[in-house]
């Protein structure tokens, strides 16, 4: 099962009372792009947050290619090997809605500061590949600007070709339009569109029906941090199985079509 | 002007201690003060207890008092330490205490994403403290902390107390055996000298520190 890159088995994450995600399982196989869609507060942001372990799970675990990265039986966290752990956590890379560029670095800068840090990697042996990542999300000529002289778009390709940088056999990016002004979007969707033809495994949180749609291997929905449909994105936006889902598709492609 | 010469020189004696204190002070309570605010955001709730206490015993009695306690109240310990030891532990302790409320408050100014954007990258807490927090906190907490480094300049006067022969106790000195009143001008500006070299130094590094704007 090595293809199997990411396994979710029955993660719950509460916040206090709130149960933000519910005994939910999902399988990503090598090359698939996944996403995730849903209401607001249905706990697709939470979920994915809990695969890096910016949010901690208190139920279930998941594997990164075979490999636990976090496990919790009967309330407990199970103790894992901290390198294999490590180790899974690096195969990972993640896209923010709000990009979360580092301010006080340049464009190259941003790219270049977690191999150099985290994989000890000399400028000169990490340059040419950001610079190479830089000019695949259109952005060569932004190396040297600061975060705060870009746009919205520019920003989130950046932040992209950041977590590039790294490697990464899964990217995870969670909402990565939804910050951004409406005339903006595209270029960001063009850049994940392209990754998705490299087969680059995605599970990709949106709210953007028409990428789910035409770019997508698989969608999944979420409501009430239950997943209630895992679809191909032909079966899911014609004929899903739950009312919810048809309601909700409704309203998103009117929504489109006013834009 | 020989005797405004004579004064002067006379003066910048005594200010040869001013400096040593005031350049022990920020060299040893500026990296004081980073552990604990570094304690205080991301230690344990007792060490954050600790230094809470540790920051409102400073800041909240007069330096005077604890240049005494530093100085006489350690004899009744059997501690006795040298005019400058004192003076010396008692500057980097209270200001330790201010600059670690100043720098608590820069690190806890910058987000959450930025924390979360290292995590994924997979950077560790004192990667992601040395190489994306701390430059940035650095650049928000130098206002402050330049306030702090004028106020030092003077409160360094203080160590008359503990019979130290600092600049102002130079002029006095002459003061009143002389009974001019050119030893307070000459006081006045170097005093005003000192200030100035820091504003400018600090204004170099806040400009410097904006290159990201």
């Amino acid at each position: 099962m090595t293809d199997l890159y990411l396994d979710i088995r029955s993660v719950s994450k509460h916040f206090g009372e709130l149960a933000a995600v519910k005994d939910v399982s999902l399988q990503v196989r090598k090359g698939e792009v996944v996403s995730i869609i849903g209401p607001s507060g249905s706990g697709k942001s939470t979920l994915l947050r809990c695969i890096n372990q910016l949010e901690m799970i208190d139920g279930g675990e998941i594997a990164i290619e075979g490999k636990r990265i976090i496990a919790v039986e009967d309330g407990d966290r199970v103790k894992l090997p901290e390198k294999k752990v490590k180790s899974g956590l690096k195969k990972l890379g993640m896209v923010f809605q709000h990009f979360n560029l580092f301010p006080h670095k340049s464009v190259i800068e941003n790219l270049i500061e977690a191999p150099m840090v985290v994989d000890k990697l000399r400028r000169s042996e990490i340059e040419p590949y950001a610079q190479e990542l830089l000019s695949k999300v259109g952005l060569s000529d932004k190396a040297d600007a600061y975060p705060n002289r870009l746009s919205g778009g520019q920003k989130q390709r950046v932040a992209i070709a950041r977590a590039l940088a790294m490697k990464p056999d899964i990217l995870l990016c969670d909402e990565p339009t939804s910050a951004l002004d409406p005339e903006l979007v595209g270029e960001v969707l063009a850049v994940l569109k392209q990754l998705a033809g490299e087969h680059m495994t995605m599970l990709v949180v949106t709210h953007e029906m028409s990428f789910a749609r035409d770019v997508c291997d698989r969608v999944v929905f979420m409501d009430q941090g239950h997943i209630i449909e895992d679809a191909s994105p032909a079966k899911l936006f014609t004929d899903p199985d739950h009312p919810r889902i048809k309601l909700f598709l409704r309203k998103m492609l009117l929504d489109e079509a006013a834009e | 002007m020989d005797y405004t010469l004579q004064v002067t020189a006379h003066l910048l004696r005594g200010c040869v201690l001013t400096l040593q204190i005031y350049a022990v002070t920020l060299i040893f309570s500026i990296p004081l003060a980073v552990l604990c605010a570094l304690g205080r955001v991301s230690g344990p709730r007792a060490l954050d207890r600790v230094l809470g206490f540790y920051g409102w015993i400073f800041r909240g009695t007069p330096l005077l008092l604890q240049l005494f306690f530093f100085y006489y109240g350690l004899t009744i310990f059997n501690i006795s330490l040298s005019p400058f030891m004192a003076a010396g532990l008692t500057f980097v302790l209270n200001y330790g205490a201010y600059f670690m409320e100043i720098f608590r408050g820069g690190i806890s100014s910058i987000g959450a994403g930025q924390y979360e954007a290292a995590k994924a990258l997979n950077m560790n807490y004192w990667q992601t403290m040395r190489r994306i927090v701390l430059p940035q906190a650095t650049r928000v907490v130098l206002p402050p902390t330049t306030n702090e480094a004028i106020t030092l300049v003077k409160d360094t006067a203080l160590v008359v107390v503990i019979g130290m022969g600092e600049l102002l106790r130079s002029a006095k000195e002459i003061f009143t055996r002389d009974f001019t009143l050119i030893p307070f001008a000459v006081a006045t500006v170097i005093y005003l000298l000192m200030t100035s070299v820091v504003i400018r130094f600090f204004r170099y590094l806040e400009r410097r520190m904006a290159y990201y704007d």
